[in-house]
């Protein structure tokens, strides 16, 4: 009878200590806004997601299952998102409809590789795979609240880029979005110098209810995988492409005399620019 | 020694320590939990995550007897802190042991499908989209942007009001006196321009939010940047001589300091004073006011311009300015700004005019030839102090001082004999205005301000008219002088409370103002007093006035605003004095729907007391042939008016166009009158307290970009009917109806083409009855410019202006633009006047008077100007 009981605790706490081994998921929503070109806060704006648990990270943005608007957004890029009594002559020279497709841009981050699994639309079949980056973030002491979190300010040069962040300490993980990662807690707001790009934070739920799954890498339908690149080759084929769309303008600069190839610059169409 | 010398290592230098440990909690090493390390100061010494065994290892530099303290916390426990105080032992064992707890984080500060209201503030537009490389200077930039218009005197607007400031890389440099900015800053340093809506300089004041002003900021291109830059142009006349156009442009724009010098000279018809304004005067109840008093100015002569032509056709005037800016952070908080500035116009303008005076019985005629010479110099320099003490106190202190020597020689033949004047005036302002804004807890705000200021204005007149001459019964070559002496000193304090709530904006002020007033004319016919005409008043005012404003949002869409404002007047005269009472009060109501637009309706009550020129008591000579007369030896009454206005305004995001409506109707109470006696040769001006007529003014105006063929278009029309007392040569005042009508039309292309073009039709009528005689005036003009970009360094603009008076007039400008590639240098052509109109003949149509004017025009001629950019 001893030698049950001793057997029933034993399981007993084999299972608890099974359950208690159980990863929590979380889920945080961040809105992103991308204006490369303009700055300031003006420009596209999509919804972000962040799913996170103990070991994993997956971050996704511009997926068109995300953004369920009601109404075609027709986001003029010269006025603010909530048009009050905006400029009268809003002029749409340059299209600010939102960029999604099926996958998103997606970032996946896995701890215990210190790796780095990412997707940037429209290159192609650019996937990059990569060592965490160290980034060297500088400390500050400045706070603000956001929500009811008290965050911290810490700020880097990576990639070409001024980021500001601001992170709690109250969510000790070292997620973020897109690519901040690695601080002692939670970036719940990003932003580089001028504001071209700005990820702001919605909400967070932890632990979710109804266990997800955190995603790997999506491959989308028409820029299918073929294998993961160095992130230097990423940033070669970047450059290879601005190159290839000015070649191209040349050659139909020298039909349309009054047509200026210009070339476009890297700051304007991809977050990283540089080594 | 030995011993010193080790006590200094051990506490000069920092060493190289390894904090490690394992984190546990009920016999389980926690994974991934954070540690972080901190030192004395809150610095961050160095952090990391425990590995899947629970341990981390933190390597940092520290000085040994420092405290540091070391924080670990993990989703799902309590958070542990230790501090402890370095050794000499560079491996320092630190553990810990977690306390489990429920961890459930379900912050929610925004839902998933909301969007933050951020930017209802800033509008960045980028300025090579919308110009098309002709413009010389930033307001030529600043019309072709959509949000902003420019109005005819270089006031700038944007999003339909009139700007605060116009910032340069986000700092001030002119405040008030913007237009020497826009007007001489070469255009092509901008990269963009920023329309700032809820703009607020002050930043306690911003603090409190909503703001209704609108700055506009420039931002210059990247390479421009924290270098000298600027440009030199040099322009003459070929062909034709006697044409030039110089100027020069420096600036230094850094984060710290910004300076710009800008220096101008040129006779193709600019004023450089014409940039320059007297006083800025302000008044926002809920917010910080300006006040500015300035001294009447008595005598005048008409200087026979015309406005409707432009300046550059119909004015003959020689113009210099300098003027030098900067705007430099002494410390983080503490800035300095200071303008000063030289203008100088010599402007010589001849003209031949008749005018008619519709007068019973019979209507009176004159004519008029004038050669008319103006020498007007405006000196001035403004500082301007502004520091943060901390997060509640913001202090502010201007200090502006201006001078205005003016010469004017006018000869006229005035019917059939020759009249000379002399002027030499002189005026010194000097205003001076100190703000103190104080943060009370939380949404208090208390502004004190403190003002002070005088202005003097002496004139000088000299006149031989042997219509006066004949008047006074002297010699009929005899010189009258007019010597007249204008002051007043003024000094106030005002303090108002201002708080705010989430749905009320409450507003209580207080104003102690004491002015004092001399007006002193001495009138010399033939070197002898004449005190008939010769005055001496001395006014002094000391007022309190108590303001109210109360703001009330009864939801998101609807506002009440309500402002009253009580003075109590002390007016002392020579001849009399009373105590007064003046309300003011302005009432409305806001209703801002997404779809409907923004609704207002407003009522406004206002009483004031007259100019003081009311008061004096003898014949004033204003100009060689009119003088003016005040009343005699009666209190000044108080005059009043109230309107309502009701108005539309709305624009539509995904449609591209927005719409204004406005229509008021104002009924005057007593007003300052006139009762008027012409002669052939003089005219009279006794002032009049008597009931005042009303009038009514609509206004409608539409804005459209048409997609299909990128063009941005208005339409506008403003009707002003107006009815108003005036006695002239009769016994009794009598009601004169107006009634002016605008229409205007204007489109602007924005292809993307090598040709773009813009045009403007404008039409104004008037139409006036009095005493049973009718009488019109239809004025049209036409104005269309086309713009061809030849190729990357050619531009030409064909500029074409048609005008249907008496007579048609056509006047045809060209330019010719050729900036070579990878050169600092631009090379500009101007032809103006192509089809050499000489004089032109125009009507106007003012009240019982209607005048018919000849102006010599511009001729033709060629200037070439060379621009070297730095």
């Amino acid at each position: 009878m001893k030698k049950l009981n001793f057997y029933f605790i034993f399981i007993l706490l084999f299972i608890n200590s099974l359950l208690n081994a159980q990863e929590k998921q979380g889920i945080v929503n961040y809105g992103y806004i991308k204006s490369l070109i303009y700055g300031q806060k003006q420009g596209e704006e999509y919804k972000a997601q962040l799913t996170f648990d103990s070991k994993h990270s997956y971050f996704v943005t511009q997926k068109d299952s995300l953004e369920r608007s009601a109404e075609p957004q027709i986001e003029p890029v010269f006025t603010e998102g909530n048009d009050e009594k905006g400029t009268p002559a809003t002029i749409n020279l340059r299209g600010g409809r939102q960029i999604v497709n099926y996958v998103g841009n997606q970032v996946y981050f896995d701890r215990e590789k210190d790796t780095l699994w990412s997707y940037v639309m429209g290159m192609g079949n650019i996937y990059v795979k990569e060592k965490r980056p160290t980034i060297n973030w500088k400390f500050e002491k400045e706070t603000k609240k956001i929500g009811s979190y008290t965050c911290l300010k810490a700020t880097a040069s990576f990639r070409g880029r001024e980021y500001t962040v601001w992170y709690t300490t109250a969510i000790p993980i070292p997620y973020g979005p897109w690519k901040l990662n690695g601080l002692p807690g939670l970036v719940l707001e990003a932003y580089d110098s001028d504001y071209h790009i700005y990820f702001y934070f919605k909400n967070i739920e932890y632990p979710v209810k109804e266990p997800i799954k955190i995603d790997f890498i999506k491959q989308d339908v028409e820029e299918r995988f073929t294998q993961w690149f160095r992130y230097d080759t990423y940033l070669k084929h970047a450059n290879n492409l601005i190159e290839q769309k000015y070649e191209r303008s040349l050659l139909i600069a020298k039909e349309l005399p009054k047509y200026i190839p210009t070339k476009q610059k890297m700051e304007n169409l991809y977050i990283e620019i540089t080594e | 020694m030995k011993y010193f010398l080790f006590f200094l290592t051990t506490f000069c230098f920092s060493q190289q320590h390894t904090i490690t440990g394992t984190i546990t909690s009920n016999n389980r090493s926690i994974d991934n939990a954070s540690v972080v390390v901190l030192d004395d100061s809150e610095n961050m010494l160095g952090y990391t995550y425990s590995n899947n065994l629970g341990i981390y290892s933190i390597p940092i530099n520290s000085k040994v007897n420092e405290k540091i303290t070391i924080s670990v916390s993990s989703l799902g426990y309590k958070k542990k802190e230790i501090t402890i105080i370095l050794s000499d032992k560079t491996l320092i064992k630190q553990s810990f042991e977690l306390e489990e707890k429920a961890e459930v984080l379900n912050e929610v500060v925004l839902k998933t499908d909301q969007k933050i209201k951020i930017d209802s503030d800033t509008i960045t537009i980028k300025t090579k989209y919308f110009t098309n490389d002709t413009e010389q200077t930033v307001e030529d930039v600043l019309k072709r942007i959509p949000g902003i218009e420019i109005e005819e005197d270089g006031t700038i607007k944007a999003n339909g009001k009139r700007i605060e400031k116009l910032l340069l890389e986000g700092d001030d440099l002119f405040d008030k006196d913007y237009k020497l900015l826009s007007k001489n800053l070469d255009g092509k340093v901008l990269d963009a321009v920023q329309i700032l809506k809820n703009f607020e300089d002050n930043p306690i004041l911003k603090q409190l939010g909503d703001s209704k002003s609108v700055a506009v900021n420039l931002k210059l291109k990247k390479n421009l940047l924290n270098i000298w830059f600027g440009n030199l142009t040099l322009g003459a006349g070929v062909v034709s001589e006697n044409r030039w156009k110089e100027s020069l442009n420096i600036g230094l724009i850094r984060k710290k300091i910004k300076l710009l010098n800008l220096a101008d000279y040129n006779n193709s018809g600019i004023k450089a004073s014409s940039q320059i304004s007297k006083s800025f005067p302000s008044y926002d109840i809920y917010r910080q006011d300006r006040y500015e008093k300035e001294a009447r100015s008595v005598f005048y002569s008409n200087s026979g311009e015309n406005t409707t032509f432009s300046n550059t056709q119909s004015i003959f005037n020689d113009a210099f300015f300098n003027t030098l800016a900067f705007n430099t952070k002494l410390k983080s908080n503490f800035s300095l700004r200071s303008v000063s500035y030289f203008a100088l116009d010599e402007q010589i303008q001849n003209s031949l005019s008749t005018t008619a005076y519709l007068v019973e019985p019979s209507p009176i005629f004159n004519s008029e030839q004038k050669n008319y010479a103006l020498q007007n110099k405006k000196i001035g320099s403004e500082i301007e102090l502004k520091y943060s003490l901390n997060t509640k106190n913001y202090f502010t202190a201007n200090i502006i001082f201006k001078n205005n020597p003016r010469r004017i020689n006018d000869n006229i033949l005035f019917n059939s004999d020759f009249v000379d004047v002399a002027s030499k005036n002189n005026n010194y302002s000097f205003y001076n205005h100190l703000y103190h804004t104080y943060k009370i807890k939380g949404n208090k705000v208390l502004v004190n301000y403190l003002y002070f200021g005088t202005d003097q204005l002496s004139e000088k007149n000299k006149i031989v008219s042997p219509y006066l001459n004949e008047f006074f019964n002297i010699d009929s070559q005899a010189l009258i002088k007019e010597k007249i002496t204008n002051t007043i000193t003024y000094n106030g304090i005002k303090s108002k409370l201002i708080s705010k709530y989430k749905k009320i904006e409450h507003v209580i002020g207080a104003k102690i103002e004491s002015s004092i007033e001399k007006n002193n004319t001495d009138f010399l016919v033939n070197n002898t007093q004449n005190t008939e005409y010769k005055n001496n008043l001395h006014f002094k005012q000391n007022s309190i006035s108590l303001d109210n404003g109360f703001k009330y949002e009864f939801t998101d869409d609807f506002k009440l605003d309500s402002q009253i404002t009580l003075d109590f007047n002390a007016f002392k005269s020579d001849n009399f004095s009373k105590l007064y009472t003046l309300l003011n009060s302005h009432n409305g109501l806001n209703y801002d729907s997404k779809k409907t637009g923004s609704f207002n309706l407003y009522h406004s009550f206002n009483q004031t007391l007259p100019q003081t020129s009311a008061l004096i008591n003898n014949y004033q000579l204003v100009s060689y042939r009119s003088f003016s007369k005040g009343i005699l030896n009666e209190e000044l009454p108080v005059l009043n008016s109230q309107s309502i206005t009701l108005s539309h305004y709305y624009s539509g995001s995904s449609i591209r166009y927005s719409t204004s409506t406005s229509l008021s109707y104002t009924k005057s109470g007593k007003i300052n009158a006139s009762e008027t006696t012409i002669t052939n040769n003089f005219i009279f001006n006794n002032t009049a307290f008597v009931a005042g007529g009303d009038s009514y003014r609509f206004n409608f105006k539409l804005m459209n970009f048409i997609r299909k063929i990128q063009m941005a278009t208005k339409l506008e029309t403003q009707q002003t009917w107006v009815s108003a007392p005036i006695k002239v040569n009769a016994n009794d005042f009598v009601d004169i109806n107006t009634l002016f009508s605008t229409y205007i039309v204007s489109g602007t292309t924005y292809l993307e083409k090598p040709y773009n073009f813009d045009f403007t039709i404008t039409q104004n009528r008037s139409y006036t009855t009095y005493n049973d005689s009718k009488s019109s005036n239809v004025v049209t003009k036409a104005n269309c410019a086309v713009n061809y970009k030849l190729n990357e360094t050619f531009i030409m603009e064909l500029k074409s202006d048609f005008y249907w008076l008496d007579q048609n007039y056509t006047f045809l400008n060209a330019e010719l633009n050729y900036t070579p590639k990878k050169s600092k240098f631009s090379y500009r052509m101007v032809l103006n006047n192509l089809f050499n109109e000489n004089e032109f003949k125009i009507s106007s149509l003012n009240d019982y008077t209607k005048t018919t004017r000849s102006i010599p025009l511009i001729e033709r001629y060629a200037l070439l100007t060379v621009r070297y950019r730095f």
